[in-house]
């Protein structure tokens, strides 16, 4: 067994990104308090620990350089490592937040014995930024131990001997158990192996003597590698190369039966479907299309790359194409027909959003509010649901809202809507008003366009025919047009 | 001067909807020379004792003043909210008989529900009602129907005390929405009140009284969409109109106001 540990993995990372000089460290909030996440190894030369409240930190070295800690991104760089942890092992799987095990039984000859092995890895690391520690023992338990401190090989047959002058820490064990076996004044692995057993386990639990077990190979206790999350991608090499639009027409439906299918398997539906063509003279051609919903559908997705294959300049042939999805959402199995609507318009909203981009086919959704403007939102019409709009209830709410325009008319007595005005340059005549709804702007937004205060709309029937939407500000007086009702 | 008394007055003790306290809503009734002023609360009468010790220290500042202007009469009274019937009743007892049974009623009601909740059925109603002056507060006419045999019965039981009471909303439709209450109050026999639903003693309070309804319905103010209040025409109002103040143009006679001794 192979252990690794990387004793600042966090701030390895932070700096592989960003290089700092001088002392460094990302902090993590917790309880209301800044705590020292990780440091580096400058920062722990002048004496500041992990945990340690930021502002004792700063106190200590006021040119401390601090990030904040993202648990995420460490979590994702620990995978990273995981998968090129592959080289030395097929099994290999994360033991921690940062540290990494693999069983490399009958691997170690491969790379010239087991001290050659951990100095290619420590080569390797050191190279990338890392600061690691490795211990290669017959089981996890020990390489564990001996990876967070120092480091190291056990020999075959000589655990007990090799881990013996380990502190008890080492052995995974809760923190209450290792404070009651220091307070009995046993330190080292070596103590407790003296004891026996029977009154070891009526003390502390079966859990030590698990955890001890396991580092002396008593108790088997296997590694069990995480899988590859999938890649959803098919690639096609050609005898000779194409270049007719039929060829590639169906070289691509060959390798969208494969993606669909692979994506079918997974219950997941492409959001984004890029195709490379390689050409013979090297250059590669990228095609990508984006879809308006999940889909694995794969004639729909060779219909949006028609167009574009079309306008493809083949040159002297293309030797290869690889077709990957970036981009999925799950996707369920559904059943089709049986009264299922069509997803036409998923499709449309594709076409469309290919041609034009998919920011710019949007589509209205109802909002919460009094005022006219904002009772509606715009969205993204491949990114948002339809949603119904609310039952109408209230008054009446033209159908065509513009913002406002200015209504010229003669000065009105207050509460009564002009007799004659002029509105985009048409002079119309009142028949009937129906009015004033007051409005008030929303106390705790300013909108610029209610900057004008309160609004007492009316509606207009006019005798040239236009029925309207005015509306009045009574504490700067002037009329104005909103909306157009049917 | 022109007499208006507002009947229908919800003070802070309708707890996260009246945004005034009664000791507001009076005072501000003394400046408007209002003629009579009733509180009445949601299922209480609690605000009514601030709102009597406020009207009694007006008095008092006035006669130590040496001044003769009129203030505003305190009616007491209470909004009485109903389980099996979506209207709901101004109760305004008249005298002192009255009174005790208005409170015995809300006694009842609160007895046989949790805490801070009043259960009150029409039956209860009509076993205490006498002695009072009914105003019925129908929901908005135009969204849902009058619940008329409702309003009949009452009239039955307490033929003369009963009334309906009109509120303008203020939404553009107010004419449509009198003329349909003057309708219901013809063929029930119910006589039309005007009342103004106040809320508040000042329209500056509004943004207070958004703030109430998102504590009430547990939102933000950004989430409180079209709960809010539209204006701040639901405060105290004086009888004559502003000149800048909403006047929907009157179709028939404007509903008379009953004097109710």
């Amino acid at each position: 067994m192979l252990s690794i540990w990387f004793a600042r993995l966090a701030s390895d990372l932070a700096l592989r990104r960003r290089p700092v000089k001088g002392a460094f460290a990302l902090t993590h909030r917790a309880g209301g308090a800044e705590h020292l996440h990780c440091l580096n190894a400058t920062a722990e030369a002048l004496g500041l620990r992990r945990g340690m409240a930021l502002a004792d930190a700063r106190a200590l070295c006021p040119d401390l350089v601090t990030h904040p800690a993202d648990l995420r991104r460490e979590q994702a760089g620990l995978a990273a490592l995981r998968r090129w942890a592959g080289r030395y092992s097929p099994i290999v799987a994360r033991d921690g937040a940062d540290g990494l095990v693999a069983d490399i039984s009958g691997v170690a000859h491969l790379f010239g014995g087991e001290d050659a092995l951990r100095s290619d890895l420590h080569t390797r690391l050191e190279r990338a930024g890392f600061t690691a520690a490795s211990a290669i023992a017959g089981t996890r338990g020990a390489a564990f131990a001996l990876a967070r401190h120092g480091g190291g090989i056990v020999a075959e047959g000589a655990l007990a001997k090799g881990i013996g002058h380990l502190p008890v820490a080492s052995l995974r064990i809760d923190h209450a158990s290792c404070t009651i076996l220091a307070r009995l004044g046993l330190t080292r692995i070596a103590d407790l192996t003296a004891l026996p057993r029977a009154s070891l386990g009526k003390r502390f639990g079966p859990g030590l003597l698990m955890r001890l077990d396991q580092a002396l190979g008593a108790q088997a206790e296997p590694v069990s590698p995480e899988p590859d999350l999938p890649r959803f991608a098919a690639r096609l090499s050609f005898p000779d190369p194409i270049g007719l639009h039929a060829d590639m027409m169906a070289a691509l439906e060959q390798l969208l039966a494969q993606l669909c299918a692979l994506l079918a398997r997974h219950a997941r539906g492409a959001r984004r479907v890029r195709l490379e063509l390689h050409r013979v003279d090297k250059a590669t051609l990228p095609v990508e299309i984006g879809l308006a919903r999940p889909m694995r559908d794969a004639t729909r997705i060779a219909a949006l790359f028609g167009k574009h294959l079309e306008q493809v300049d083949a040159g002297y042939g293309i030797e290869a194409m690889r077709l990957a999805a970036p981009v999925t959402d799950p996707l369920v199995p559904e059943q089709i027909g049986q009264g299922a609507a069509p997803d036409d318009l998923a499709d449309l909203f594709s076409t469309l959003g290919n041609r034009l981009g998919f920011d710019r086919v949007q589509r209205l959704l109802p909002a919460q509010s009094r005022i006219p403007e904002r009772s509606f939102l715009i969205a993204p019409a491949a990114y948002s649901a339809p949603e119904a709009p609310p039952a109408q209830t209230g008054p009446e709410r033209p159908v065509l809202i513009f913002p406002p325009e200015p209504v010229t008319c003669a000065p009105t007595p207050p509460g009564h809507p002009p007799m004659l005005f002029r509105w985009r340059r048409m002079r119309l005549t009142t028949l009937r008003a129906t009015g004033p709804e007051r409005i008030t702007p929303e106390w705790w937004f300013d909108d610029p366009n209610w900057r004008t205060g309160l609004r007492d709309y009316w509606r207009l029937e006019t005798r040239e025919g236009p029925r309207l939407w005015l509306f009045y500000t009574p504490q700067s007086p002037a009329w104005s047009c909103q909306g157009e009702f049917a | 001067m022109n007499a208006y008394a507002e009947l229908c007055t919800i003070s802070n003790f309708t707890f996260l909807t009246g945004a005034s306290h009664p000791e507001e809503l009076i005072t501000r009734a003394a400046e408007l020379r209002l003629h009579a002023l009733a509180i009445t609360d949601r299922n209480s009468v609690a605000g009514v004792v601030r709102a009597f010790s406020a009207l009694k220290e007006l008095t008092r500042l006035r006669d130590e003043a040496g001044e003769d202007t009129p203030l505003p009469r305190l009616i007491p009274g209470a909004r009485i909210v109903l389980q099996d019937s979506a209207v709901e009743w101004l109760a305004l007892p008249k005298d002192c008989a009255a009174w005790s049974r208005l409170t015995r009623l809300l006694t009842s009601g609160k007895r046989r529900a949790p805490k801070g909740q009043c259960h009150l059925t029409r039956a209860d109603l009509i076993d205490w009602g006498a002695g009072m002056a009914l105003i019925a507060m129908p929901p908005d006419p135009l969204e849902t129907p009058v619940p008329q045999p409702h309003l009949r019965q009452m009239q039955r039981h307490f033929p003369g005390q009963c009334f309906l009471g009109a509120a303008p909303v203020y939404d553009g439709r107010d004419p449509q929405r009198l003329d349909h209450l003057a309708g219901v109050s013809h063929t029930c026999g119910l006589p039309m009140v005007a009342v103004g639903n106040v809320l508040m003693h000042r329209a500056h309070r509004r943004p207070l009284a958004d703030v109430l309804t998102c504590l009430r319905e547990g939102c933000t103010i950004d989430q409180i969409g079209t709960r809010r209040l539209p204006h701040g025409e639901h405060r105290l109002k004086s009888a004559r109109r502003d000149g800048a103040a909403v006047s929907p143009p009157p179709r028939r006679p404007a509903p008379q106001r009953r004097d109710r001794r």
